[in-house]
């Protein structure tokens, strides 16, 4: 209501976002909280599996620190960038919810910043000084005992997050009493964080195995010895994983999982359900009989191979994070403000008098026959774009087709009709915001994008115009107008006492 | 006049909720950290221009090559802390000045986001560029290639910065701006764009000259007939 609106038409806003987070939990999971340990573990390996007059098995050492490399590149790469573009895609495209959760989290992201400040500078002693380290015995173990100072660091910066995350899933908390404390005792923590520390494990085990297929050369015992090792950290992890992805579903808010099903996806829920279970077990499975293989017969186990059961688990994570993010819809910070960013609290206010009247940015403060089409689009951009496009992902026109059917000319009455009820149909939707004329004015400009196939701009390139009943002329007429009354108030009293 | 210019200025509410902190503790924050921050991109940019200078210079000397590889070390090392340094000043700018902030983000949006893919890439490019540096000793045109394309970027990105944080300072202008280009023509942007390129420039200046004079490094092994008096002399220069 109150920013210019950002908005991607072709992409869908909230795809932005995620196309963002997922890449950045694929590596912040699978290439720091369990690939540094692995890659600690193997390295401890090598020194304890030295030939007698050398400090560790050097081309054993030598694999370790070539797979560290690549996780090092990635990580401060893609892996810091896209922590970085979180902030920004949720800045640009869910401003007043980012902008209310850090006046709250504020001390929760600050300490988080703190710990990855020292995870960043322990990767970069860890990776850098790996060479040096190889001269005595003393600096090779001292390098290993920083290897596991890193892993705890990594670990500690998801046990942070993981609490942000819990919070704001966690309906009702945020009304009663938001403090970060919140965030640690919510029932959701725990299972989470059981549930992504086993699971981070087996994503960087699976991560590693890959790399040594390709750091390695077949029917050598180096590779041999490098799969099992790999094969058993993933088959000690997987069960784990598993037991903790059944607890996390176990103990979700019944409310949260009875929305589970339409949250999933966009087109065929129950599919999507069934999907997502499927995946889960499936990639287990797979990532299971992968190491069973690697123990028994290495020599399966090549590149291509390796590369197929990395792609399933980072996109298993992925699945994962979809369901989590949606979970929580209608809303985007529980019980207080829903996902198109207006604030549950000023609902009446906007049925009342219409959400345009009140937006600091509109070129339609009011809905007339003249402008109904100019309005229309104003109120779909303040109430539906955050998830909506016209012409792009989970379009406005394709979603009421597949209700009407598809091709066929969309019925204003139908659609009014349904809007304002919608949020009981479909319990993920917030209820509609604004009063009868801008319904009105919303179908009809829905039916016109249909008709004529035109594309909602945002911010970014078609700027913004400011409501005529919200700019700082207003707002001096306004105030000028409150004097003026208290002018009289007063000169009423001052009478009345003076009688 | 006044008229259109208060006709085009917003009046947007404040989130309603209260600062995590006093104003003038955030403020203190805002700008101590950012400080940190801005010193390791200063050290970033200034290096990766230096690197590509020494480089150039070091087809016909070999020990410009060799300072141009010492220094190419160095910025993988600084743009990292210069990442991590930066998230406490966006966290804190994020908290104080969220109406400004925000909306001067939307109204530039696409450039603002690319900066994320945009700083990837750089930051890969100077990667390969270090790891390379022996590979490609055969082929220094691509090699220099690769270095000259990150200071591109590097030199691109704090133009959008720049346009964004100005952006702030005019809510008067946010009814008229249409996209990025609009804003980079607001006044102020150049000359603080300038100002920050030549802040780089004598920061690293300052950090070879105590990186290179420094009593534990090397000197002597590297080079053969560059002194310690000619690189840091070159650096105030």
């Amino acid at each position: 209501m109150d920013f210019p609106l950002f908005h991607l038409d072709w992409l869908n806003d909230r795809f932005l976002i995620a196309m963002i987070a997922i890449i950045h939990v694929i590596i912040n999971h699978g290439l720091a909280v369990g690939f540094i340990p692995l890659v600690t573990w193997l390295e401890q390996k090598g020194v304890k599996n030295s030939p007698s007059m050398e400090i560790t098995d050097l081309s054993w050492d030598k694999m370790a620190w070539k797979m560290m490399k690549v996780g090092f590149i990635i990580t401060t790469t893609l892996g810091a960038m896209t922590g970085v573009g979180i902030w920004f895609s949720v800045a640009l495209v869910s401003p007043a919810s980012i902008g209310s959760l850090i006046r709250v989290f504020y001390w929760a992201w600050f300490v988080e910043w703190m710990v990855f400040v020292t995870e960043v500078v322990l990767i970069m002693i860890y990776f850098l000084s790996w060479e040096n380290a190889n001269r005595s015995l003393t600096s090779k173990l001292r390098h290993i005992r920083f290897g596991w100072f890193l892993s705890i660091f990594s670990w500690i910066t998801m046990a942070i997050i993981v609490s942000i995350l819990g919070f704001m899933m966690d309906p009702g908390n945020w009304n009663t009493h938001h403090s970060l404390l919140n965030g640690f005792t919510n029932p959701i923590y725990i299972p989470q964080l059981l549930f992504r520390t086993p699971t981070a494990m087996v994503v960087g085990g699976v991560f590693g195995l890959m790399l040594i297929t390709l750091f390695t050369q077949h029917d050598t015992t180096l590779r041999k010895n490098a799969i099992r090792s790999a094969s058993v950290w993933i088959l000690c992890w997987a069960p784990l994983s598993l037991a903790g992805a059944i607890y996390y579903y176990g103990v979700m808010p019944s409310a949260m999982t009875a929305n589970m099903s339409t949250a999933v996806g966009t087109i065929d829920f129950s599919q999507y359900y069934d999907l997502l279970r499927y995946v889960m077990g499936g990639s287990i499975l797979l990532v299971v009989l992968l190491s069973v293989t690697g123990l028994i017969k290495s020599s399966l186990v090549k590149f291509p191979l390796a590369l197929f059961c990395c792609l399933i688990v980072f996109g298993f994570l992925g699945i994962f994070e979809r369901v989590r993010e949606f979970i929580r819809k209608p809303y985007v910070i529980g019980g207080y403000m829903y996902s198109n960013l207006l604030k549950e609290e000023d609902y009446p206010l906007y049925k009342r008098d219409g959400i345009l009247k009140y937006a600091t940015y509109t070129s339609t403060p009011t809905v007339t026959a003249e402008n109904k089409i100019a309005a229309g689009r104003n109120v779909f951009m303040l109430s539906c774009s955050r998830c909506h496009t016209t012409q792009g992902v989970n379009s406005i026109v394709y979603v009421f087709e597949r209700m009407y059917g598809i091709g066929k000319p969309l019925d204003e009455n139908s659609m009014a009709g349904y809007i304002p009820n919608m949020h009981n149909a479909r319990t993920y939707m917030p209820p509609f915001p604004g009063n009868r004329d801008e319904l009105h004015a919303l179908v009809a400009y829905i039916k016109y994008v249909q008709q004529t196939g035109e594309v909602l701009e945002g911010a970014q390139t078609e700027g913004v115009t400011v409501n005529s009943m919200n700019d700082v002329a207003a707002a001096r007429l306004l105030l000028e107008k409150q004097q003026q009354e208290n002018n009289r108030e007063i000169a009423v009293k001052d009478t009345a006492s003076a009688n | 006049m006044l008229n259109i210019v208060l006709a085009t200025t917003p009046v947007p509410k404040d989130i309603p909720l209260d600062l995590p902190l006093p104003e003038w503790l955030l403020v203190t924050i805002l700008v101590i950290s950012f400080l940190a921050h801005i010193v390791f991109v200063n050290l970033m940019l200034g290096g990766s221009l230096l690197t590509l200078w020494a480089e150039i210079k070091g087809l016909k000397d070999k020990d410009y090559d060799r300072f141009a590889y010492e220094t190419a070390k160095t910025i993988t090392v600084n743009k990292s802390l210069a990442v991590v340094l930066g998230v406490a000043p966006l966290l804190s700018i994020n908290t104080l000045y969220s109406v400004y902030f925000y909306s001067a983000n939307a109204l530039t949006g696409l450039m603002w986001i690319s900066v994320i893919p945009l700083v990837t890439i750089a930051f890969l490019l100077t990667y390969l560029h270090k790891y390379s540096w022996e590979k490609l000793a055969g082929n220094k045109a691509l090699h220099i290639a690769i270095i000259a394309a990150a200071v591109l970027v590097f030199l691109f990105i704090p133009l959008i910065f720049l346009v964004n944080i100005n952006l702030m300072l005019f809510p008067e202008k946010w009814g008229t701006v249409r996209g990025f280009l609009s804003a980079l023509v607001l006044p102020n942007v150049f000359p603080r764009y300038l100002h920050f390129i030549c802040a780089s420039l004598g920061v690293t200046g300052l950090f070879i000259f105590w990186y290179t004079g420094r009593k534990n490094y090397p000197f002597e092994s590297y080079y053969t007939h560059l002194t310690r008096y000619t690189i840091k002399r070159k650096r105030i220069h």
